[in-house]
C-alpha cells in the first residue's frame, strides 16, 4: 500500500484549499479597507456639503475630527448630522451639492457593509478558524447609521414643481381669457 | 469612463433584461462613456439579425425553463473562453454583470474578471430554497462583486433576505421622450372607447384571460369598446379566451418594434396591465405612463409602487376579472379622471427617465472604482484561482 503517497496528496490538497482561503480573506480585507478611504472621503464631501446650511455647519464640521467611520464617535456624530439635517425639513435638503453628495454616500455606505459582510463571513467561517487565517487583524466594523429618506425629497420637489406649473397654467389661461 | 456590461438572455428575443441592458448601454454612451455589451447572440453572417454597433456576440444560446419563462442562456468552456478574451480586449475601468445569479454568461465573468464588477439583480423570485442552496456554492464568486445594484424593493428584498446582503435600489428606466412624442396609429383610438395590452399573451402570469374576461363582460354595452394587443405569441391562444362574437373586435399585432410599442400605447384610452404576479418591477407600465397613457393595473407589490400607491394609474385586485371589468367601466365613463391620472403619471416617470437613471448607475461604478485596491482596471486573471499558484509562488520569491 501506497500509504505515503496517498497522504502526501491529501495534504498537498488540504494546503491548496488553504492558501486558497487565505487568498480569499487577503483579498477581502483589501477590498474593506479602500471601501473604507471611500466612504470616509464621501462622507467628507456630504459633510462639506451639508455646512453651507447654516443650522448644520457645526455638526458637519464635527463629525470631520471624530476619527474614521468604523468607529463608534463617528458614527455618532454622522447621527447626530442626519438627526439635524431631517429636522430642516425635505426643502432645505433639496439643495443643489447636498442630495447627490447623499445619493452617492448611500452607495458608498452599502459598497463597504458589502465588503464589511462578505469578509466577516469568512473569516469566521470554520476552517478558517481553524488555520488561524488573518488572526491578526480584528473583525471590520459595520458602518450602521441613520439614513436621510431622499426618495421623499425628490417626491416633495416634484409635487412643488407640479402645483408651480398648474398655477402657471392658471396664470396663461386667466391672462389669455382676459385679451 | 470604459463600462463593459454583461447581458445573460440573448439579444435575439426581446425581454425586460436586453431591454434594460440596450437602454442603459445607449443612455451610458449619451452621457459620454465608452460601452461594450456582450450578450449571448448569433453573429449576422450566421444566420443571426442585425446587433447594435456596441454588442459583442458571445455564440448561441440554448433556451432553458427559469422563473417561469424560457430564458435563453449561454454556459460552458467555449462561452468562459469568450468571455476572457472580451475582457482582455475591452480594458474596462468597471465590469456591470446583470442577474449573475443564473448560471449564465454573466456568472462566468464573475468567475473570470479580477477588478471593480458591479452586479445588477432583476428578479424578485420567492423560491428562497433553490436561492439559499445556490448562494452557499457561489459565494467564492458572490463575493468579487463590489457594489450590488436591485432594480426594486421586491429584488432587494430577495436579496437581503435570501442572499445575505444589501443592495442599491436604482429603477429601471424608461426612455420618455421616445414614448411621449409616439404618433398613434391609424384609427385608433376611436369614438367607442379602446383597451390595450402588450406582452405574451399565452404565458398565464401576464393575466391576459383576466382582461379577455373583463372585456366579454363590458363589449355587450359598449357596442364601440376595441381592444388592441401587441405582444409575441399564437393568436389562437389570444382569441381561444374570447366568445366568438367579440373577436373582431380584437386587434392583434403580433409581435411590435420599439417603435411600434410606442405607437401602440398611444392609440389605447385605457392601457391594462392584468399581471397576476411574478412582476418585480413592472417596465411597461413606465413607458405607458410616459406615453401618456392611462392605466388600468393589478395591484400587485411592484405595479403599487410604480403607481405611486394608485395615484399615477388605477389599480384592481389581482386576478378578479369583475373588478376589471367595473375598473374600466368607470375610467371609459370619465375622461376627466383619466386625463388627470395620464397627467400625474407623466410627471411622475420623469424620474425614470434614462438619463437620469444612468447618472445614478455610473455614481454607483465611481464607488465600485473608488473601493477597489491598487490598479482598478477589470482584467481577465484571477489571483485567487488555484492554478495561478506557481506564478503567485514565482512573484513572492524574487
Amino acid at each position: 500500500m501506497d500509504w505515503p503517497v496517498v497522504i502526501v496528496v491529501a495534504l498537498v490538497f488540504v494546503l491548496l484549499y488553504v492558501w486558497w482561503l487565505a487568498r480569499r480573506i487577503a483579498r477581502l480585507t483589501a477590498r474593506t479597507a479602500a471601501a473604507l478611504d471611500a466612504l470616509a472621503e464621501q462622507l467628507g464631501r456630504r459633510a462639506r456639503a451639508a455646512a453651507a446650511l447654516p443650522a448644520a455647519a457645526d455638526l458637519a464640521t464635527a463629525t470631520l475630527t471624530s476619527g474614521s467611520p468604523d468607529t463608534d464617535a463617528r458614527q455618532g456624530a454622522e447621527n447626530d448630522l442626519v438627526r439635524e439635517l431631517r429636522q430642516l425639513g425635505t426643502a432645505a435638503l433639496d439643495a443643489p451639492g447636498l442630495l447627490a453628495e447623499n445619493r452617492r454616500l448611500v452607495v458608498a455606505r452599502q459598497v463597504y457593509n458589502d465588503a464589511v459582510r462578505d469578509t466577516r463571513s469568512l473569516r469566521s467561517a470554520r476552517i478558517p478558524r481553524i488555520f488561524w487565517l488573518a488572526r491578526r487583524q480584528p473583525l471590520p466594523q459595520y458602518f450602521d447609521v441613520d439614513e436621510l429618506d431622499l426618495d421623499a425629497v425628490e417626491n416633495d420637489r416634484r409635487e412643488r414643481e407640479a402645483v408651480r406649473r398648474a398655477a402657471a397654467e392658471d396664470v396663461g389661461r386667466a391672462t389669455s381669457g382676459q385679451s | 469612463m470604459r463600462v463593459g456590461i454583461v447581458c445573460p438572455y440573448s439579444f435575439d428575443v426581446p425581454g425586460g433584461v436586453q431591454a434594460h441592458v440596450r437602454d442603459l448601454a445607449e443612455a451610458l454612451i449619451g452621457l459620454g462613456h465608452e460601452v461594450s455589451v456582450l450578450a449571448p447572440a448569433e453573429e449576422p453572417a450566421d444566420g443571426g439579425q442585425e446587433l447594435p454597433p456596441y454588442v459583442v456576440a458571445a455564440g448561441r444560446a440554448v433556451p432553458v425553463p427559469y422563473n417561469g419563462s424560457v430564458a435563453r442562456l449561454a454556459f460552458g468552456p467555449l462561452s468562459l473562453a469568450r468571455v476572457r478574451r472580451w475582457l482582455r480586449d475591452g480594458r474596462f475601468d468597471v465590469l456591470h454583470v446583470h442577474e449573475p445569479i443564473a448560471p449564465s454568461l454573466s456568472l462566468l465573468a464573475c468567475v473570470a474578471a479580477t477588478g471593480p464588477i458591479v452586479a445588477t439583480f432583476h428578479t424578485a423570485t420567492q423560491r428562497s430554497r433553490t436561492l439559499a442552496a445556490v448562494h452557499s456554492a457561489l459565494q467564492p464568486v458572490l463575493e468579487k462583486i463590489t457594489a450590488r445594484i436591485a432594480v426594486s424593493a421586491l429584488a432587494r428584498r430577495v436579496q437581503v433576505e435570501h442572499l445575505d446582503g444589501g443592495a442599491v435600489e436604482i429603477p429601471n428606466g424608461v426612455a420618455v421622450g421616445k414614448f411621449a412624442d409616439a404618433v398613434p396609429l391609424p384609427g385608433w383610438p376611436g369614438e367607442g372607447g379602446a383597451l390595450g395590452f402588450l406582452g405574451r399573451f399565452g404565458e398565464p402570469r401576464k393575466g391576459f384571460t383576466v382582461l379577455a374576461d373583463a372585456f366579454a363582460r363590458l363589449a355587450p354595452d359598449r357596442p364601440g369598446l376595441r381592444l388592441l394587443v401587441a405582444g409575441p405569441g399564437d393568436a389562437d391562444d389570444a382569441l381561444d379566451a374570447l366568445p366568438r362574437a367579440l373577436r373582431p373586435r380584437v386587434t392583434l399585432l403580433g409581435m411590435v418594434s420599439e417603435t411600434d410599442k410606442a405607437r401602440m400605447l398611444r392609440s389605447v384610452d385605457v392601457y391594462v396591465a392584468p399581471n397576476t404576479g411574478g412582476e418585480s418591477f413592472g417596465i411597461i407600465l413606465t413607458e405607458a405612463m410616459a406615453a401618456g397613457a392611462t392605466i388600468a393595473a393589478s395591484d400587485l407589490d411592484a405595479f403599487r409602487r410604480v403607481l405611486d400607491d394608485g395615484r399615477a394609474g388605477a389599480l384592481f385586485p389581482t386576478g378578479q376579472p369583475a373588478a376589471l371589468a367595473h375598473c374600466l367601466g368607470e375610467l371609459l365613463d370619465d375622461p376627466a379622471r383619466r386625463r388627470a391620472l395620464a397627467a400625474v403619471g407623466q410627471s411622475t416617470v420623469a424620474a425614470f427617465d434614462w438619463p437620469v437613471v444612468a447618472a445614478r448607475v455610473v455614481d454607483v461604478y465611481q464607488s465600485a472604482i473608488a473601493a477597489y485596491p491598487s490598479e482598478p482596471t477589470v482584467t481577465d486573471e484571477d489571483e485567487v484561482s488555484t492554478l495561478r499558484l506557481p506564478h503567485y509562488l514565482r512573484e513572492r520569491l524574487r
